[in-house]
């Protein structure tokens, strides 16, 4: 059985020889489907209409038109006396066959991709591009339950035999498992859902904090990868640190710093003072004073118990990235314009300044021994500059390279290109070594031993790469 | 002459090589179950109450207790558009064309 152009065509299962030809069709036909009994068959077209059909006969039994939008999915009632169709314009059309009776069911927000009958015979499931699954009752046509999880439309569903257990499947690339009667869904995905923007491990190494674009922070045992702590906020999480005794983590949500207490998991307090996205955040060893850069060119100064601005320096053409060498007392800012800005952390006094690169600086990294500063470029390159007086040492040309670098200890450095990790050797420039991924490496970050190497992902996941005894 | 060239290239090799593979991958944080690379077009329960799932080129059998997947299908030529399991659930049917 195929839906060619306007036709319906039976066919024999065993002998794939034609047996009928459905005529009336005025468009082509998008689907075609059998009752649960298989004494009908329904399709849908581009005519706006849904037509049932006797397979034994050939004869339409009835003509049903939608009033808006095209039918993109059909479905019988599990007693098939329903034929039930999906719109692209988020209808669900319900026509009660006995009667002929009409009711449209209104709650998608976008497309209806696919319909499927439930175990009961007044219950429907349908999947829409509005990212949810919704259970009807069909008598009354009130939502039973709508399972919502996937990040993007909801493509197919199959229901098990005993109408307990749904999959859906979605555009967002990934299925579900979901318990119909509860509502909840099996095996939920743990962890960022998107891109990593933000990882920051404690001082003692045990635990890492993470966070990324789908608006959450969370805290991770580093000894078993286990979640302890999800931190939600209301917009896209850009910058995460933890404070010395790890009692607290500061988590930049877009303009707004939250402070969350790390024991209890509640929010203590927001700060708020930059104009656009945060990007890097400081605590004191003291705990008392929180350091904040952002995207508006501004570095903040709070008190953390009040959250109260102590001094703001805005510097020019914004902030992309900050380093810190809190030994030497030296904080180091990438612009946009390629310019490296040199700041006397204590005083936030502006010492110096040159041009690194031609375009935006991604990431900016001082080597342990504080003597260089590695700068990575828009353009793909990696400069190694000295910390005494500012002079290029080195250059890199790293192909497809992408926003982050660092150097570990071992005089390593790490650098994302496309779906890789390579490896350099710091003093020699030459590279030693790669690590592949399947998922696309978005930002690396080194723990204080600088043992272990976190790397987010564009997936929501973050590898932990430790270095072989 | 000969030996001290020899012996230079010895040292120059042997750093290159102990820092090759220096750090391997230990511990995964967060994971998303039943994650595909492509979007997913269609999905079914096994007769044996396995899940089945599709993407543009590949067929994935999942274990429905542990959600790992335990089998992969790649020999699709253009595109799974559906796919449907005959009565007696033996035989997978496939719809592959561009």
């Amino acid at each position: 059985m195929t839906a060619a152009e306007s036709h319906v065509l039976l066919f024999d299962a065993k002998t794939f020889a034609k047996v009928r030809q459905f005529e009336g069709h005025a468009d082509q036909i998008v689907y075609v489907v059998f009752s649960p009994d298989g004494k009908n068959l329904a399709s849908i077209a581009w005519d706006q209409t849904v037509r049932v059909w006797n397979p034994a006969t050939g004869e339409q039994k009835k003509s049903y038109s939608l009033t808006n939008g095209y039918p993109k999915s059909v479905a019988f009632s599990a007693d098939g006396q329903r034929i039930c169709a999906g719109s692209s314009s988020g209808e669900i059309y319900v026509w009660d066959m006995r009667s002929d009776a009409l009711s449209i069911l209104t709650e998608h927000k976008d497309e209806v991709g696919f319909l499927l009958a439930g175990k009961e015979p007044h219950t429907l499931i349908s999947a829409s591009a509005d990212t949810t699954v919704k259970l009807w009752n069909l008598e009354t046509g009130v939502v039973i339950s709508t399972l919502s999880g996937h990040a993007d439309a909801v493509k197919a569903l199959a229901l098990s035999s005993d109408g307990k257990t749904l999959l859906s499947g979605s555009q967002d690339t990934t299925m579900k498992v979901w318990n119909l009667t509860t509502g909840q869904e099996l095996f939920p995905a743990q962890g960022h859902k998107k891109d990593i923007s933000a990882l920051f491990s404690s001082s003692d190494g045990r635990y890492l904090l993470s966070c990324g674009v789908d608006q959450s922070a969370k805290m991770w045992r580093v000894k078993d990868g286990k979640e302890m702590l999800s931190m939600r906020g209301d917009y896209e999480s850009g910058a995460v640190a933890f404070s010395a005794s790890n009692t607290y983590a500061a988590v930049g949500y877009f303009k707004e710093i939250w402070l969350w207490n790390l024991v209890t998991g509640e929010k203590i307090h927001k700060f708020e003072g930059h104009k656009n996205s945060v990007r890097w955040l400081y605590f004191t060893p003291e705990e008392d004073i929180l350091y904040s850069s952002g995207w508006d060119g501004s570095i903040i100064r709070w008190d953390v118990k009040t959250g109260k601005i102590l001094q703001e320096v805005v510097t020019e053409n914004g902030i992309d990235c900050v380093a810190l060498l809190a030994s030497q007392n030296l904080l180091a800012l990438g612009n946009w314009q390629g310019d490296v800005y040199l700041y006397e952390f204590s005083t936030l006094r502006k010492i110096h300044q040159f041009t690194a690169h031609t375009a935006m600086i991604f990431n900016l990294y001082f080597s342990e021994d504080g003597l260089e500063l590695l700068t990575v470029g828009e353009e793909g390159q990696i400069k190694i500059w000295s910390t005494q007086d500012w002079k290029l040492l080195s250059t890199l040309a790293v192909k497809g390279l992408k926003k982050s670098a660092i150097v570990s200890h071992k005089s390593l450095l790490f650098a994302i290109t496309e779906k890789k990790i390579e490896i350099f050797s710091w003093k020699m420039r030459t590279p030693v070594g790669v690590l592949s991924q399947t998922t696309q490496p978005l930002i690396l970050h080194v723990s204080p031993d600088e043992k272990d190497i976190f790397v987010g992902n564009t997936n929501g996941t973050v590898f932990l790469y430790r270095e072989k005894k | 002459m000969l030996r001290s060239i020899f012996l230079g290239v010895l040292i120059f090799l042997i750093p290159l090589s102990l820092t090759a593979q220096p750090y391997e991958r230990v511990l995964t944080f967060g994971s998303e179950n039943f994650k595909h690379d492509f979007p997913v077009r269609s999905v079914l329960f096994s007769a044996d109450g396995k899940f089945v799932s599709c993407q543009e080129k590949d067929i994935f059998l999942w274990d429905a207790t542990t959600a790992t997947k335990v089998r992969t299908i790649s020999e699709i030529k253009y595109g799974v558009v559906a796919m449907a399991y005959s009565p007696d659930g033996k035989t997978l049917a496939i719809e592959d064309s561009c």
